[in-house]
């Protein structure tokens, strides 16, 4: 048994010390690595920024037997730097499940106090071997607050597409508040059917369609009305909006209104363009195209991917006599929730289990996974054994 | 409107119209407007199909109505419609005391994007959408008209099949339209949308048009359904499962696609209609563009793994390629391992056929050769923009093609799918190899078993020499089988030059009646 002091409300503190074989030894100021989930990393590149240190130089200078070249009171503290680690997770399925696959499409931030320490480029594969670790983000700036406008900036221009990322739920941290107020709302609406308006505007124009073209209308003089609705939770009631959108003079500028109130969105509307840097009511915000299907655009705001309905206002009527599709029943089975290699099989053909008991342990990207049943019952099937490499969304456990 | 109309005639009349309004004069006013009013009553009626009962019926089954339809596929006020108020002349078993305006199918034209399209909507409302004679003469004339003016038809399918109380004017009706599915074929693109059953002989018009939807849970497509199954087999079997969406686009491969619900299945139609030139006559379309020609493409560099026998996914290749990665893949479920399907290159349409190692290595069989065939033939009717395509019926296909033809060998092209799959010698325009790309009769270890037969020890080494000598593109480049080994960075550039280079390809097969492709 193991007695601990009780300490309320903990903050984990860093300091980064450097020390060489002949007695003399630096602290180099300190970091706050309290957000961080399993504790284990030491984040040397923020000391980095703030003191100018290259402290991997130093390191082997250290080993090497050289004495240190700095002294105490050469160390600066300069600003303020902030460290994201981009994980290829799913935020939203259990705090960050891991998620495999080819990035196919990848461009990483850059600029002014910037820094981006990652193995990775276009095409790269996140596979189960490894740490599902995409890149440490670094942003340093004067002050706080400059790095942290910093990091939320380079956060939007972050283009990663193939894997999930944790990109929402680091953005969300570095958020000043939530934002489900509705002025925020009318913004996301507003730039997201923009960018739908021009994709249906930008359908109408054929370069060599000789045919009717005394009844072309330009459909940039047209104004589009559409009936929109947003993601909502689960047994939450739908939330559908009237959206009219009209161009201006010129097709970077559309005047929106959602549900009568205006909201202003100009800029480069290149569809093809990674990440889009618009303006909405005379405020900059920058957005991403994940995917655009029929009737639908997902774009991301503050790192959060909205995935809204754009339908033609004809449909206002037809959307409610959709019918909602039954939930499968997915408590006789026990499914990988992700591509990886099974661990332990706890059970065989014909054993009872009760709800919630740990059925099979299952082990990628560094971390084990417990599977557990969905209801008491006999077990009717195990398809796999310890050793199998299985891909994700395979049946592993039945049953009855 | 009838009050509008009278109170100036007959409160307003001078010594002049006094005599004119005499009684006869009055009577025929008052017939004009009379037949005015029944003009009006006609045109609502004939907006509510079978009652309002029946469309609320419709709706409750997550289905839309006839109309409804139409209304959303079409740009908004754009659609014409023909024969509103033609009816069925059916007077068998007392038919003649109910009657519908439009009948059971709602016919006319419209835009699309701006562009024109001919639409029928079997109206489910009105005697189960049922096919009468008169139905069947609406759907002939839009598909008549169609072929004259040279514009795409849709079909949205709903119907429960022949008007049993017709007789054989209903197969007759059926029969019309089948003729007409063949003329029109390779002349106008034709789709079908099943949005409800589509059973017994209506299934043949849907076989017989280019491509074949159908909208998840509430559509079927079966010859016979469960209950004559039933009967003469003493089967069970289950409506989806005979017929489904699941099924046909898995296992039979009748259909080319699915979609969760009606707005979802008409939002995507427009999508792809967007790809198709009007007719054999117009030019595949060209359409505004935002994504540059000359982007490097970094990610296709790396694509296809070091490990030659390891799998990679030809839909990244595609995605990558294309304009947005906007692909519009045909057969998503069936014969995995070939990719087909409608995309942009600078704007301009192409067909896409990929052989995709991630299923079965990517080999080429029967279902996968069809598929593609099918696809390859329609891609060429329509005198296409382009057949781009990364890897019997299959061959004919591409021997054939008279379009611009783009081949990109990504890793091997063993034995007849090298030949197969537009090579140079089937007339191929264009024929590129990455580095990755391996040319051979077949793999090393088989080609050793044979030509090694007798020397079992030294195998190692003549495989290890085998690969040396075939497992590269030089065989093929040597000779000017490919012309060019090329960086896979570059190789969207390379195919928008060459496109833009065969825009003006002109080749011709020779005359003959029609070719006898392996069926």
């Amino acid at each position: 048994m193991l007695v601990e002091k009780f300490i309320d409300n903990p903050r984990h503190i860093e300091v980064q010390v450097l020390a060489d074989k002949h007695g003399n030894a630096l602290y180099l100021n300190e970091r706050e690595c309290s957000i961080q989930r399993r504790n284990q990393k030491v984040e040397h590149p923020i000391t980095e920024c703030i003191t100018g240190i290259d402290i991997v130089q130093q390191m082997i200078r250290v080993a090497h037997g050289h004495k240190l070249n700095i002294s105490q009171d050469q160390v600066p503290l300069n600003g303020w730097a902030f460290e994201s680690r981009v994980y290829a997770e799913d935020p939203y399925k259990g705090f960050g499940l891991p998620s495999v696959g080819r990035l196919h499409r990848y461009v990483e931030p850059h600029g002014n106090g910037i820094r981006c320490d990652s193995g990775i480029r276009e095409g790269s594969e996140i596979s189960i071997y490894y740490d599902p670790l995409i890149c440490k983000l670094v942003t340093h700036g004067k002050d706080r607050n400059t790095a942290l406008d910093t990091m939320r900036d380079a956060l939007d221009h972050y283009v990663i597409r193939g894997v999930t990322n944790n990109i929402p739920l680091l953005r969300d941290i570095v958020e000043e508040k939530r934002f489900l107020e509705r002025k925020e709302q009318d913004t996301v609406i507003g730039f997201a059917v923009a960018l739908h308006a021009r994709k249906i505007a930008r359908a109408k124009i054929f370069t060599n369609q000789t045919r009717q073209r005394s009844t072309h209308i330009d459909p940039y003089t047209v104004s589009y009305r559409f009936i929109v609705e947003l993601p909502t939770e689960e047994g939450e009631a739908k939330q559908r909006h009237e959206v009219v959108a009209q161009f201006g003079a010129i097709e970077n500028e559309l005047k929106v209104t959602v549900d009568g109130r205006t909201v202003d969105v100009s800029g480069n509307m290149n569809l093809a363009q990674s990440t889009l840097t618009l303006e909405v009511n005379k405020k900059p915000v920058t957005t991403q195209i994940v995917a655009k299907r029929a009737g639908e655009i997902t774009v991301l705001y503050k790192g959060t991917p909205f995935k809204i309905k754009v339908l033609p206002e004809q449909a206002v009527e037809y959307l409610q006599h959709m019918k909602e599709k039954p939930k499968m029943d997915m408590s006789s089975v026990i499914l990988s929730p992700m591509p990886g290699a099974i661990k332990n099989v706890n059970v065989k053909v014909g054993d009872m289990v009760s709800e919630g008991q740990e059925l099979v342990v299952m082990e990628a990207m560094k971390m084990q996974n417990s599977l557990h049943a969905g209801k008491t019952g006999k077990v009717k099937a195990v398809n796999v054994k310890v050793g199998d490499t299985v891909d994700d969304s395979v049946v592993l456990v039945e049953l009855e | 409107m009838i009050t509008r109309l009278t109170r100036p005639i007959i409160s307003g009349c001078s010594n002049l119209h006094k005599r004119l309004c005499s009684a006869a004069a009055n009577s025929s006013i008052q017939h004009t407007l009379r037949v005015a009013e029944q003009i009006e009553k006609k045109r609502a009626a004939a907006l509510l199909g079978g009652g309002q009962a029946r469309i609320d019926a419709q709706h409750k089954r997550g289905k839309l109505t006839a109309r409804e339809r139409v209304n959303l596929l079409l740009d908004k006020g754009t659609f014409r419609e023909y024969d509103m108020f033609a009816e069925h002349t059916c007077t068998e078993f007392g038919m003649e005391k109910e009657k519908y305006a439009g009948d059971s199918v709602v016919t006319g034209r419209g835009e699309i994007s701006g562009r024109t399209v001919f639409v029928f909507s079997q109206d489910f409302t009105v005697f189960g959408g049922s096919l009468s004679s008169v139905h069947a003469r609406k759907v002939c004339k839009i598909m008549d008209e169609a072929m004259r003016v040279g514009a795409p038809v849709i079909g949205l399918n709903d119907s429960g099949g022949a008007r049993i109380q017709e007789g054989v004017e209903s197969l007759a009706g059926y029969a019309d339209i089948f003729q007409r599915n063949v003329l029109a074929s390779g002349v106008v693109p034709q789709i079908s949308m099943i949005m409800g059953p589509c059973a017994g002989g209506a299934v043949y018009s849907p076989a017989l048009t280019d491509f074949t939807f159908m909208v998840r849970d509430s559509s079927y497509l079966f010859i016979t359904g469960p209950e004559v199954v039933k009967a003469v087999t003493n089967e069970e079997v289950t409506q989806e499962e005979l017929g489904g969406a699941k099924t046909h686009t898995t296992t039979s491969g009748v259909a080319h696609g699915a979609f969760e619900n009606d707005v979802d299945a008409l939002m995507s139609l427009r999508e792809l209609f967007n790809y198709l030139p009007l007719s054999n006559k117009d030019a595949s379309p060209i359409r505004a563009v935002d994504d540059q020609w000359d982007r490097e493409v970094k990610s296709l560099d790396t694509v296809v793994p070091l490990e030659s026998t390891a799998a990679y996914n030809m839909k990244d290749v595609v995605t990558a390629l294309v304009d947005e990665g906007d692909f519009f893949e045909i057969m998503p479920e069936y014969a995995k391992n070939l990719v087909i399907g409608f995309a942009r290159m600078n704007g301009r349409t192409v067909g896409i056929v990929g052989n995709n190692p991630k299923f079965a290595a990517g080999c080429l069989d029967i279902n996968s050769s069809v598929k593609g065939a099918r696809f390859v033939r329609f891609c060429t009717a329509q005198e296409y923009g382009g057949i781009i395509r990364h890897g019997a019926k299959l061959l004919y296909a591409f021997a054939e093609a008279t379009v611009p033809k783009i081949t990109i060998i990504t890793r091997k092209a063993y034995g007849g799918a090298y030949d197969v799959m537009s090579s140079k010698h089937l007339r191929g325009d264009r024929n590129y190899a990455w580095p990755s790309a391996e040319v051979a009769v077949m793999g090393a270890k088989g080609a050793v078993q044979i030509l090694f037969r007798k020397d079992k020890a030294n195998h190692a080494k003549h495989e290890a020499e085998y690969i040396e000598l075939f497992g590269n593109p030089f065989p093929a480049a040597v000779r000017g089988f490919v012309d060019d080994i090329i960086v896979p960075s570059t190789t969207r550039r390379r195919i928008c030059e060459d496109l833009n280079l065969l825009e003006s390809k002109k080749v011709k097969n020779p005359k003959r009646k029609h070719g006898n492709i392996p069926l």
